[in-house]
């Protein structure tokens, strides 16, 4: 009875990793595909379709824009994160609580109903859709995220080690350059590090608002409507690796600032 | 070596809404005293101390340090440094980085501010750890790193929040010594709040009781603790004996009172015939005749062994006294005693 108990429990969890590791294994290995098709069997190792997604000039803009709106954006959404949670943390104004549940309510609406809103009200102001539109679009989903995990960062002890600071002479700036950033840097650094990794694969958001440059999530889908293809398993390969890459930092950043405290 | 400044306090006054944290305070404090300002939890030290370095603004009052006054400027305007609760050094500094803090503020670089943070790093008795970090020091290290921080940009005023709170008893004992130390070598004023009566009395030229926002005594710690003026302080500075009495006679600065002792003659002024309390130090009494005057037989109800002395408890009729008597001869439970004291050591309070 307890053998079997036991082989039960392996395989419901071999099936939950399965279910959602096989799509994302399929598409890294395919993407090593010596041949024409994406599917099975695979016939052998290759780099030749990663040499084929370089050389293709339309996804190297897409990769190129990604970046661009992925930096920018998680720049923007950290400054504006920061500046938020400073303010409401120092200065207390009425209904702080309020803010901050204002603040952070974005993160419960649809990125189809963000997209569609700003989609509308860009053409209402009669602003094209292009890559400045698609990083206002980024940051109107990601700065949220941002506020909250640098507001957590914030705290009274934080507030004494300013005060500190002021009663030694700094003046104001000289607090925030010195101090304030200095201590909250893991915060500020894991917010933009999940900025870019959110904004770096989102779909929707991009698909509607922007035209002629487009970010990578968009050509790829491009692509796909003509057929599967192993390069846009490259494509998509790439995308994944930077994403992994980007949480793994994030997640080693925030451990260790914990394990300081402790 | 930096002169202390005075600082003057006046009609200081900070109100919560209805509740005053602060009433009226007025106070002195003259250029290079050690002033401790001594109040139970919620007396309003802190906040005068808050005050003082500029982190909260007076509902009414005005600050004078010297002849400036700095009500209205913020702490990094005012010739004021804190010595905060939780020591608040910064974390991502060096304890070297931390000391030079103050002194990068005010423009001194190089190998000036070097100098400088080495001479206060000696002066602290922690020479040659500059490189270290905070997250390295101990309690009691802290606690010197953040007095070298707040001394070395010479400040006029020291401001000292509760300094040796987190510490261990013996470490807070050793501290006081080097606080009283250092205070007198570098001539500043320093006030300091505490609770904590033993260490008020142990460093201060002047202790500031404080109670209910109000100031309820202040002087020479001999004099709070033989003398006091207040019931308040003759029971939160040490232990004293109540006795309730009756002015019956009064002349030539000398009151006659009597109680359930008997009546003597004590040093004070009271109204004839109305109620007054004689406050006796524990240690005042003595468990046999040799006081000039007797106050009666009694049984030893508790005893316990202090070290130095023996602590007990004699009930005198319907009276209970506490005694501080010398180790020896040991007193034991039930024995009957007879109690005597010498008339000067007695204070009269008003009721």
């Amino acid at each position: 009875m307890k053998r079997v108990g036991g082989v039960i429990r392996y395989s419901y969890v071999v099936a939950v990793f399965g279910f959602i590791l096989l799509p994302v294994l399929a598409l890294v290995l395919f993407s090593f595909q010596d041949g024409a098709v994406a599917v099975p069997p695979l016939r052998g190792l290759s780099l030749r379709w990663y040499e084929a997604l370089f050389a293709d000039g339309r996804m190297m803009a897409a990769l190129r824009n990604s970046a661009l709106v992925g930096i920018t954006s998680a720049l923007i959404c950290t400054m504006l994160g920061f500046l938020a949670a400073y303010g409401l943390a120092r200065f207390r104004p009425k209904g702080v609580q309020a803010l901050r549940a204002f603040l952070i309510a974005p993160l419960g609406v649809s990125y189809l109903v963000i997209g569609l809103g700003l989609s509308l009200t860009f053409s209402e102001l009669a602003i094209g859709r292009s890559l400045i539109t698609v990083t206002i679009g980024h940051v109107v989903i990601n700065l949220p995220l941002a506020f909250a995990i640098i507001m957590s960062q914030m705290n009274e002890q934080q507030a004494r080690f300013e005060q500190a600071a002021r009663d030694l002479g700094a003046g104001e700036s000289r607090v925030l350059a010195l101090v304030t950033v200095p201590l909250l840097a893991p915060g500020l650094l894991a917010a933009f590090l999940l900025s870019f990794t959110l904004s770096w694969d989102e779909f929707v958001i991009a698909l509607l608002l922007t035209r002629f440059d487009v970010t990578l999530p968009v050509e790829i889908w491009s692509a796909l409507r003509t057929g599967l293809n192993p390069k846009t398993n490259a494509a998509g390969t790439i995308v994944f690796a930077l994403s992994i890459g980007m949480l793994i930092i994030t997640y080693a950043l925030i451990r260790r600032r914990l394990e300081k405290q402790r | 070596m930096t002169l202390g400044a005075r600082l003057t306090i006046d009609g200081v006054t900070k109100r919560y809404g209805d509740t005053a944290a602060l009433d009226d305070v007025h106070l002195v404090v003259e250029p290079g005293s050690y002033v401790v300002i001594l109040g139970p939890s919620g007396s309003g030290k802190t906040t005068l101390l808050s005050i003082l370095g500029g982190f909260t603004e007076p509902t009414e009052g005005r600050i004078h340090i010297d002849d400036t006054d700095v009500t209205d400027l913020p702490p990094v305007r005012r010739p004021t440094t804190t010595v905060f609760q939780d020591y608040a050094l910064f974390p991502h500094m060096t304890v070297g980085k931390n000391i030079g803090f103050g002194l990068a503020m005010h423009g001194i670089k190089g190998d000036e501010r070097r100098r400088r943070v080495e001479t206060a790093l000696e002066l602290v008795g922690l020479p040659g750890t500059g490189d270290r970090h905070i997250a390295s020091l101990s309690g009691g290290q802290r606690q010197r790193i953040a007095l070298a921080r707040a001394v070395v940009i010479e400040p006029r005023v020291l401001l000292l929040d509760e300094p040796l709170g987190a510490l261990d008893l013996k470490l807070r004992r050793q501290m006081q010594d080097e606080l009283s130390k250092i205070q007198r070598r570098l001539g500043t004023t320093f006030v300091h709040v505490t609770h904590d009566q033993e260490e008020a009395m142990s460093l201060a030229d002047t202790i500031v009781v404080l109670r209910d926002g109000r100031i309820e005594d202040h002087g020479p710690p001999d004099r709070l603790y033989l003398r006091p003026s207040t019931r308040f302080t003759a029971t939160f500075m040490g232990d004293s004996n109540l006795v309730d009495g009756t002015a019956r006679a009064t002349a030539g600065g000398r009151v006659e009172v009597e109680t359930t002792f008997g009546r003597f003659s004590v040093h004070g002024r009271a109204i004839r015939d109305t109620p007054v309390t004689v406050a006796i130090r524990p240690e005042h009494l003595r468990a046999d005749d040799t006081g000039g005057f007797q106050l009666g037989e009694g049984r030893v109800v508790d005893r316990h062994f202090i070290g130095a002395h023996q602590r007990c408890r004699v009930a005198l009729g319907h009276t209970e006294l506490i005694l501080n008597s010398p180790a020896k001869p040991a007193l034991a439970i039930d024995q009957i005693v007879r109690i005597s004291a010498d008339l000067d050591d007695f204070v009269l309070l008003e009721s």
